[in-house]
């Protein structure tokens, strides 16, 4: 059983089975798998890389649905730090797409005496360095025993002095600038359009690291943030013709049902393990890229 | 190559419905959960000697 993607079969087993790997990961760690996916779709099943991105926040629409029902209920996060991010995310993402359009449209460049589209040689850059920092930054937080101080330490981020200031009962963090929560928006929402991810890889650091949020309070911050820009993400890429439904319910349905399995082994597997298996994965798809890019020139 | 509307509807309706109904599945799943897991625990210790 074969899809038609773009011209190119894809096995729907391959695409289930890889929507599986992805929940197992949602569900274990915590963060929507998007790091995984898209580069994977790209290397391992040659859906070409525009549709992989927006495919790719096609099928997260479902999780993140899932994600701000649960948190809602929970009344975990600041609602306002989402508030404020909304409107800049959504810009952020109409110009990450807007890039993607810009560099399919682009042609090759010649490499090493080689052909390569400018898609994917800009793409599998920017995964690479987006992996190195974000995912080295996720694996640092896993690595480090987080311990809820019972006060708020600002960081960096909350120090900045750029007015107008807000402040966030729920952390609770006073005169933080609005204009620096807006940026972080912005550059999720780009990241989010660009790479295809939801982005929770890199608001989690930012959030911990830059503002100095608690843990519990930075898991439920940014939720609505990331449905809204998987949201608006899926309709730029969709207006451009790069989001396949089908691939993407595929994978919705698989990754669903095995994030809960995932949840459950991690109450059940030693916090070791987890944390070597979330280096592991960041080191498998860096080398996934980094094969794929290598193979071009063989 | 744009797509139509109602399929860029679909693209943002489809995966936000199933996501709904995950919750509720699974909201229900779990409640079951807990609900058996409270039914099979062993009878309070009895201390009045």
């Amino acid at each position: 059983m074969y899809l038609d993607v773009a011209g190119q079969p894809v096995s729907i087993l391959a695409l289930a089975g890889l929507g599986i790997v992805v929940g197992l990961i949602a569900g274990m760690f915590g963060v929507g798998g998007g790091f995984v996916l898209t580069p994977l779709l790209a290397t391992v099943l040659g859906v070409p890389l525009p549709i992989a991105v927006g495919s790719g926040l096609c099928q997260m629409i479902g999780t993140a649905t899932v994600s701000v029902l649960r948190h809602q209920r929970l009344g975990q996060g600041e609602l306002r730090f989402d508030w404020l991010m909304l409107l800049p995310s959504i810009i952020g993402t109409a110009a990450g797409a807007k890039t993607v359009e810009a560099l399919a449209g682009a042609g090759s460049v010649q490499l090493f005496g080689k052909t390569m589209p400018l898609v994917v040689l800009v793409l599998y850059g920017a995964y690479a360095l987006f992996l190195f920092g974000s995912g080295g930054a996720l694996a640092k937080r896993a690595n480090s025993k987080v311990e809820e101080l019972g006060y708020v330490r600002r960081g960096p981020l909350a120090r900045l002095a750029v007015p107008p200031y807000v402040d966030f009962p729920r952390v609770p963090l006073s005169r933080v600038s609005a204009i620096v929560v807006a940026y972080v928006g912005l550059g999720l929402g780009f990241l989010s359009g660009l790479l295809g991810v939801g982005g929770g890889i890199a608001l989690m650091p930012a959030l911990l690291f830059g503002f100095g949020f608690p843990l519990r309070q930075a898991a439920g911050t940014g939720i609505v943030v990331l449905l809204v820009t998987s949201a608006s993400g899926t309709v730029f890429h969709a207006y451009q013709g790069n989001v396949h439904l089908g691939l993407s319910m595929v994978l919705a349905v698989g990754a669903s049902l095995s994030a809960q399995v995932g949840a459950l082994l991690t109450a059940k597997l030693p916090p070791r393990f987890l944390r070597a298996g979330l280096s592991w994965l960041i080191l498998g798809t860096l080398v996934t890229i980094a094969y794929d890019f290598a193979a071009q020139f063989w | 190559m744009s797509q139509s509307i109602p399929y860029i509807a679909a693209c943002v309706l489809v995966p936000a419905l199933w996501g709904v109904l995950m919750y509720f599945v699974f909201g229900w799943w779990q409640r079951r959960r807990q609900g058996k897991a409270l039914e099979n625990r062993p009878p309070p210790i009895d201390y009045s000697i």
